[in-house]
């Protein structure tokens, strides 16, 4: 505190401690905010996706690798941050819709009959229906709606083709594929990447986008697995 | 409510006593000097200002005044009782004219007519919000409670930063000339002085609490008192105080300024005061945003049974009236609808084969439903914001008299009154709730549907069991006496006492939800 030109000093020490206070204000209500309220949705997502995992196969963690695998996916496919994030939601979200289908459906261990079969693929409309009804979680909907639609039209629920299936979609439906693949389920053993990678390759250009096919292995390699 | 010999008038009178004693010391201590009335005037109009500009939560119901940095800074310039008196006049001017205004428009009603003075009644009205319609006595003794409060507070707050050697005065602050000097007369016991400003705060908090739900038990010793602190303050802060931190520096730059460019030093702090309210109500808000869109989530993954559509919404409405009708702290009260949302969420994990199953059942099935209270309170814990609703959740089925589940030695005394609230609700619509009444009854396995108005438990064609109890619903009338007949053994007497006087005054549902 310099008594000599007070004003000067003054004025100079004022300004500056104001732009520091207002520009740290805004700091942390537009950036550390924002980023620390993000890592709460994911857990939230995270921790809702793991209760409905608990009807079905008993363990859980498929909502979360999944979404790893479509994160890592949409970063190769050069998608840019708001529609990644979108993608990694709706991965930890997809199967939400299970909570309406009965519990002893999904443990069924028995070949399903088809009025059994269509109350399964309702899980897409019905994850869509709950997503939508939330106003800031509404942009999941056709992601969540459409990720088990096919390359070739012969998905569901819509049976659309090619492109008009969305991008994020065509991701969760290799990586959900994979992660099924390689997992326990009631109706059938785990198996080996090896034996999943080669599976998901067949269904290039038939199941799948070839594009979302081709940087899913790439993917898969960086990682080790497969080749 | 607070009646004439209620603890919480003593509490009013003692610490309306208290704050005069404390002022009077202020004075005595620090005499203003007689030539700091502009300055004064000038802090008197910040603190009002400050006093008009909350930071809103949940649309008018809790909120926000930023007004401490403007105390601090009278208290370092003129002394404590000019800070006391700053303090106190602007809070009273302003609340007082609110509830004045409150009461002219409740009586006059808004009869189209316009004008400078009836707008600016009109704002303050709106700015009271409902309380405007409390009795005339109830909130003057609030005001005067809160205004008391804000003496003890700027008083202690002083009495800390003298003690701790600090200097008041334009004068002296500036003739301080080495940055040690600074450090140690003025910047270590405002640190200090910050830190008592508060732990007081808080304290007066925690004893209004405390006092407000009438619960001795808590003054008993200062490990209780401390376990109350550490359940309002450490365990449930949907706000994020940290935002606070700027105060402090504020206030010093504050000081700087009007020592160096006088009155018009007020100028240049309004850009960081602006910043920093900004900052404090896009946190609230994105909190709020937060909170909204998980409950809904959790709230629409439940719906796979069609009659908790309504049941959950009406869960959650009445355990928020009936803690806000046992003064539960403002903090509860906010998290208290969500968790009624959610109180359910763990059946999500639970067959609906069993939990729509006639007849006995098994010791696995029985065991599995007694299941759901743990595994919602498992699902919230990983609930950010939510946390502290964990044990509302999981001792929702846990009697008054310790039976009911889960068995994990939560005896007497240890459900949370938030747990018994939810239990009180819950059975009160689960009883009312004509929700098997209105669904259409068919056959699960031969899809047969009988004539309107039968609703068999067993299907007339194929002999097929129906897994769900079809009963009449109870008139509001046998269901509270039901209540009535539990409290003590089901449900915790305090709250069955509370929803009988909330019904008795408002009714069951209110607003047409």
């Amino acid at each position: 505190m310099v008594e000599a030109s007070p004003w000067t000093t003054g004025v100079i020490f004022a300004v500056s401690v104001s732009v520091v206070t207002t520009v740290g204000s805004w700091y942390y209500s537009a950036i550390y905010q924002p980023r620390k309220m993000e890592r709460s949705y994911k857990r939230s997502l995270y921790t809702l996706a793991a209760a409905v995992e608990t009807r079905d196969s008993g363990t859980i963690g498929h909502a979360e690798r999944v979404a790893n695998y479509a994160v890592a996916v949409a970063d190769l496919l050069g998608i840019k941050k708001r529609d990644r994030l979108r993608i990694e939601y709706a991965a930890l979200l997809r199967d939400i819709g299970k909570v309406n289908v009965p519990a002893s459906l999904l443990n069924k261990k028995t070949k399903l009959e088809p009025e059994e079969w269509e109350k399964i693929k309702g899980h897409a409309n019905a994850g869509a229906e709950i997503v939508s009804a939330v106003p800031f979680l509404a942009f999941l909907g056709d992601l969540i709606l459409h990720h088990h639609e096919c390359w070739d039209g012969s998905g569901y629920p819509d049976g659309l083709v090619g492109d008009e299936i969305p991008l994020g979609a065509r991701i969760l439906a290799v990586t959900t594929d994979y992660d099924a693949i390689t997992s326990d389920r009631p109706y059938h053993e785990s198996r080996p990447a090896e034996v999943a990678v080669d599976e998901i390759r067949a269904g290039r250009g038939s199941k799948y986008d070839p594009a979302v096919v081709d940087a899913f292995i790439r993917v898969l390699e960086s990682q080790g697995i497969g080749n | 409510m607070a009646n004439n010999k209620s603890p919480y008038d003593l509490y009013c009178r003692i610490s309306i006593v208290l704050a005069l004693a404390m002022a009077c010391a202020a004075y005595s201590a620090v005499p203003p000097r007689p030539n700091a009335w502009a300055g004064m005037l000038a802090f008197l109009l910040l603190a009002i200002c400050a006093e008009l500009m909350p930071v809103s939560i949940r649309s008018n119901q809790t909120e926000i005044v930023i007004s401490s940095p403007i105390h601090w800074v009278a208290m370092l310039l003129y002394g404590p009782f000019v800070a006391t008196a700053v303090a106190v006049t602007a809070y009273g001017a302003v609340n007082v004219t609110a509830w004045l205004s409150g009461r002219y428009f409740l009586k006059h009603g808004s009869d189209g007519k316009t004008g400078i003075f009836r707008d600016i009644l009109a704002f303050l009205a709106g700015y009271w919000g409902g309380r405007a319609d409390y009795p005339a006595r109830w909130a003057l003794k609030l005001i005067s409670a809160n205004c008391a409060s804000h003496a003890i507070l700027a008083c202690s707050a002083a009495a800390v930063y003298l003690l701790a050697g600090g200097i008041i005065g334009a004068h002296n602050l500036l003739a301080s000339a080495s940055t040690w000097m600074v450090m140690l007369q003025v910047i270590f016991p405002f640190m200090l002085s910050v830190g008592a400003y508060f732990l007081v705060d808080e304290s007066l908090y925690v004893i209004v609490i405390i006092v407000f739900e009438n619960r001795p038990e808590d003054f008993r010793d200062w490990y209780s008192f401390a376990l109350r602190w550490k359940m309002l303050f450490v365990d449930t802060v949907p706000l994020s105080r940290r935002q606070y931190l700027f105060l402090p520096p504020i206030t010093l730059l504050l000081v700087y300024l009007y020592i160096h460019l006088g009155v018009w030093s007020g100028l240049v702090i309004l850009g960081p005061f602006f910043a920093f309210r900004l900052s404090v109500q896009k946190s609230v808000e994105q909190q709020q945003v937060y909170l909204d869109t998980i409950a809904a989530l959790g709230t629409y993954m439940q719906h796979y049974h069609p009659y908790t559509r309504g049941h959950l919404k009406r869960v959650a409405d009445m355990s928020e009236r009936l803690a806000r009708e046992l003064h539960l702290a403002s903090e509860t009260v906010i998290l208290m609808p969500y968790a009624g949302l959610l109180h359910d969420i763990g059946k999500v994990g639970v067959s609906e084969e069993i939990l729509d199953k006639v007849g006995k059942l098994t010791d696995e099935e029985w065991a599995s439903i007694r299941e759901h209270p743990v595994k919602g309170a498992e699902i919230v814990a990983h609930l950010d914001f939510l946390n502290s609703t964990v044990d509302w959740i999981k001792y929702h089925h846990k009697w008054a008299d310790g039976s009911g589940y889960p068995d994990d030695g939560a005896k007497n005394g240890g459900v949370p009154i938030e747990a018994a609230i939810i239990a009180v609700a819950d059975a009160f619509d689960a009883m009312t709730d004509d929700r098997e009444m209105s669904l259409d009854w068919t056959c699960d396995s031969c899809g047969y549907k009988p004539e309107d108005g039968v609703r068999p438990g067993v299907c007339p064609k194929c002999n097929a069991p129906k897994h769900r109890v079809y009963r009449q619903p109870l008139t509001t009338g046998d269901a509270i006496n039901e209540l009535r007949r539990g409290a003590g053994s089901q449900f915790n007497p305090e709250v069955v006492k509370a929803f009988l006087t909330m019904v008795d005054r408002e009714g069951i549902r209110v607003g047409g939800s």
